[in-house]
């Protein structure tokens, strides 16, 4: 909808990269734009950030969103200050996840047992307690997901997520775009 | 089937409800509210939830800063007895939470952009429809215009042409295109005799005499029917038994259902443009939105909230027909609660209930396959009864109830002076007079009128303000929250409810909870897409109690399906629709694709393949997303365009091995089968060969997306003729065309 005309002569290296950018951002925000008057519902644009493959904590979340607002109505995002934003952000490749390794890694910290499973118990002592907390929405769909990596040893009522599985769940969506 | 309440993510993507960002749960549970959860944690799955629920209601420490949380580590350690709590711990956990955020966002953004798919493909399929009416109105236009020549009037051109313009739309028929219609209209003037007939006989109300004459054969029952028998006048029992008897999937005869037509037709017409209910006596009223022929829904919302009664009366707020396979016994049903008693059904008209609408959504279709004798006779009723179906109604004076909604020059009053059995069809003006003829000087005012009816019927609510046309669907506009403040305030109205617009949640509240948007048919896109709802009133000060359901395939009962495992359901069907577009156009993306490719490797950079993929389809889609979906990349990271068609064919279709022309004819299916039924008056399912091909020869010269040279219209005629008998028969065509895909 909001694609940009292809400029024919794109002078320089940097410029390109920008436009790169800017059309990946369009898309982006376009998909979230339903009624395709380039503004977004304000709730949705932590959505179209983490979609982004960015993962800034919750308050840098909101310090972005802020800087997106745009005065008077702070419940619509327009597109002009969203790309203006995130232009930056992608620049500057700010707010990249970590590789893997260290999500295996942390998924092994808190295995202070060394078990090599959670169950469900753990998952939510752990994701609701512990740094930036799940509501319960995100809690009940994390463990509605997380049992197709039980251990098939393990009792169906109490299942053992076997998070060197899971882990492939949660990267598999990463492809490189 | 199961009553959930909310099935969507996390409460970021929660896109209606009030749960913003401020209470996502910072939240730190206190030291007593873990232990009870690990006293309760040997328990079985349900008790689990229950009691992590109640956990949450119970953290009293919110907070909203999340930096805090980093900051007041110490203040954690302390309300925390486990060793669990140092730093890397912490580090640990928020990292794993801000990955999972992250993989929970791009499932959203999938399921969004799969419903950014069905969206287009179906809106894109209301703008040829709509082309096609302004095909079918050059013909009827001109078809006058040879008989009569002297009469020819530039003026009713030249008025369609300011108005389209004074909207943006830029669809109008010019004068040079129209002499080549006029040209050619003789040899399709038979074709619209009838139709011209038909349109007459109604204008003259002559209905019965138009039928009889027709077909002056009564309907008989033969002895092998066992179906249930009916009379008037419908009582309770009667209607309750009715509906016993679609939900046994038992037919109808269709004497029964002629019956049923022609009564409610008598009654809707003593109704006015806009009626009123007052929920003083029955204290109550449930609004339905969009059914689309899906019975099921119907019966499980009669099930959760009872048959239809003086004491507990349902609106019908249009487009119970079209799509779903059961568009006649939903709407038999209605029709029949509506004769049992009009303090119990009532009814508006939807953007479907247009006949225009009906030869390509599947509702002609579906009157043909079940009432194949009779189906002339049937779907004339429905056109007639369409048209008097009332436009829009009002709960309490104060809750204005229409299908679509409302624009800048929308007036209540107005609306109930228009003479709605004028508009058989609403897309367009209306074309003839009461005397039957044809309008020739169609002025301002005729225009207006019929713009209250379209934006009544195809409008929709928009974030920003300010008015603008309808140009994604092509009809009606789309309205922002200073229009329905304008209108509320001038037709003195507390909330607008509309439906029209499919919604995950089967509701949606928008403009400040003044616009409410009520959709009933669930999984109306695929199974899993979205909630069907509709909602109580019990008076016009009192919010609307909204109950959503959804109805779950048999098999899982019990079982919900988690936000990841829906869409991957509804994204694999979209990819689907998304794959026989590309089968469809083959030939032209890959010929486009090509002249990228300058050394021809076989890969394209993906701005190109997006660019390209875009234009051909015509379809506005965030195709860099769905790329990954569609073709492989090189090790260049180019796209390798010719993978998409891997494993993509067509069946059956290969006649004379001629690629181009089965392409044509899957592309254009769709229209081709518009124009069919339309041609096919009697609904035989066969038309000649002449006639069709005649009648594409004119579409092709009317409308540039569907221009052909005269030889490759006959190619298509001829194939599909499939038997050579010099007759084509649709259902035979539709069948040749089920497009296999290995993919999907």
């Amino acid at each position: 909808m909001t694609e940009s005309t292809s400029k024919p002569e794109i002078k320089d290296e940097a410029e390109q990269i920008v436009a790169q950018i800017q059309k990946k951002l369009t898309e982006a925000f376009d998909v979230f734009d339903g009624d395709k008057t380039r503004s977004v519902d304000a709730k949705e644009v932590p959505t179209i950030i983490h979609s982004l493959n960015l993962v800034p904590t919750q308050g840098e979340m909101r310090d972005l969103v802020t800087e997106m607002e745009d005065g008077d109505n702070s419940d619509v995002i327009k597109y002009e200050k969203f790309v203006a934003v995130m232009t930056d952000v992608l620049l500057n490749k700010k707010f990249k996840p970590a590789n893997e390794n260290k999500l295996y890694k942390a998924l092994q910290v808190l295995d202070t047992e060394n078990k090599g499973y959670y169950t469900k118990e753990d998952l939510v002592h752990l994701m609701t307690s512990e740094g930036e907390p799940f509501n319960t929405e995100e809690m009940n769909e994390m463990l509605q997901t997380c049992t197709a990596f039980a251990d098939p040893a393990s009792q169906a009522d109490n299942p053992h997520i076997l998070y060197k599985y899971y882990i492939n769940d949660l990267v598999v969506e990463d492809t490189k775009d | 089937m199961k009553n959930s309440k909310e099935l969507s993510s996390s409460p970021f993507n929660e896109r209606r409800n009030s749960c913003c960002f401020k209470n996502l749960a910072s939240c730190f549970r206190s030291n007593s509210v873990d232990t009870d959860y690990q006293k309760d944690s040997t328990k079985s799955d349900a008790k689990t939830n229950d009691v992590k629920d109640d956990s949450f209601s119970n953290c009293g420490n919110l907070q909203n800063d999340t930096d805090l949380v980093l900051g007041n580590q110490k203040k954690n350690i302390n309300a925390s007895e486990t060793s669990l709590k140092t730093d890397l711990a912490l580090k640990s956990a928020m990292l794993i939470q801000r990955w999972y955020r992250r993989y929970q966002s791009r499932i959203e953004m999938r399921k969004l952009t799969a419903w950014t798919i069905y969206q287009s493909i179906e809106y894109s399929g209301e703008q040829d429809q709509l082309k096609l009416y302004d095909f079918f109105l050059t013909l009827i236009k001109n078809c006058d215009i040879i008989n009569k020549p002297n009469e020819l009037n530039n003026e009713t051109l030249k008025d369609f042409e300011t108005i389209d313009a004074n909207d943006g739309e830029v669809n109008h028929v010019s004068n040079e295109k129209n002499k080549l219609i006029s040209a050619n209209a003789q040899v399709v003037n038979k074709v619209l005799e009838s139709d011209l007939e038909y349109m007459k006989a109604t204008k003259n109300t002559n209905l019965r005499s138009y039928l009889n004459k027709r077909k002056n054969t009564e309907v008989t029952i033969e002895s092998s029917y066992k179906g249930m028998h009916l009379f008037l006048p419908i009582t309770k029992n009667l209607f309750y038994d009715l509906i016993e008897c679609f939900k046994q999937n038992k037919p109808l005869h269709a004497k029964y259902v002629i019956l049923i037509l022609e009564e409610t037709l008598k009654a809707l017409k003593k109704l006015k443009n806009l009626n009123s209910i007052s929920t003083s006596i029955s204290k109550n009223v449930t609004v339905i939105g969009d059914l689309h022929g899906q019975l099921d829904d119907l019966m499980l919302i009669f099930y959760k909230n009872g048959l239809p009664s003086e004491d507990n009366p349902y609106l019908f707020n249009g487009d119970f027909v079209d799509r779903g396979t059961k568009s006649i016994e939903v709407s038999l049903i209605i029709f029949c609660g509506f004769l049992m008693s009009q303090s119990a059904v009532y009814i508006n008209r939807g953007n479907h209930e247009d006949y225009v609408m009906n030869t390509r959504y599947g509702f002609i279709k579906e009157i043909c396959s079940k009432y194949s004798s009779h189906s002339k006779k049937i779907s004339i009723l429905y056109n007639e009864i369409f048209s008097w179906l009332p436009l829009g109604t009002l709960i309490d004076s104060k809750i204005y109830v229409v299908h679509g909604g409302i624009s800048d020059r929308t007036l209540l009053s107005d609306i109930n002076k228009i003479k709605r059995e004028k508009y058989v069809s609403v897309l367009k003006p209306p074309i003839l007079n009461d005397e039957g003829e044809i309008i020739k000087d169609l002025g301002i005012d005729d225009v207006l009128e019929w713009r209250q009816i379209l934006d009544a019927l195809w409008s929709d609510p928009k974030k920003t303000p300010g008015i603008q046309p309808n140009s994604f669907r092509g009809g009606g506009c789309l309205f922002g929250e200073d229009i329905t403040s304008a209108i509320m305030e001038k037709n003195s109205l507390n909330l607008i409810i509309r439906s029209h617009e499919c919604k995950e949640l089967g509701y949606e509240y928008s403009h400040g909870n003044r616009i409410l948007t009520i959709f009933s048919a669930s999984n109306y896109y695929e199974y899993g897409s979205n909630h069907g709802a509709y909602c109580k009133i019990t008076s016009a000060d009192t919010k609307p109690i909204i109950m959503q359901f959804y109805l779950n395939k048999g098999e899982d009962l019990k079982k919900s399906l988690s936000l990841r495992e829906r869409v991957n359901g509804i994204e694999v069907s979209a990819i689907k629709h998304l794959l026989e577009k590309f089968a469809a156009n083959k030939q032209r993306l890959l010929q486009e694709y090509k002249k990228e490719d300058l050394d021809n490797k076989g890969s394209i950079s993906v701005n190109n393949w997006c660019r390209i993929t875009g234009e051909v389809l015509e379809l506005k889609l965030p195709w860099r997303i769905l790329r990954s979906r569609l073709a492989k990349l090189d090790k260049d990271g180019r796209v390798l365009y010719e993978s998409t068609f891997e494993g993509l064919s067509f069946p059956q279709i290969k006649i004379r091995n001629d690629e181009n022309i089965s392409e044509s004819l899957y592309r254009h299916k769709d229209i081709l089968e518009s124009i069919f039924r339309a041609i096919d008056k009697d609904h035989s399912g066969q038309i000649s060969k002449e006639e069709f091909r005649d009648c594409c020869k004119l579409m092709s010269q009317h409308d540039q997306g569907f221009s052909f040279s005269e030889s490759s219209i006959d190619d298509m005629a001829n194939t599909m003729d499939l038997d050579k008998d010099g007759f084509i028969n649709l259902n035979e065509f539709l069948e040749a065309f089920r497009l296999a895909s290995e993919k999907a």
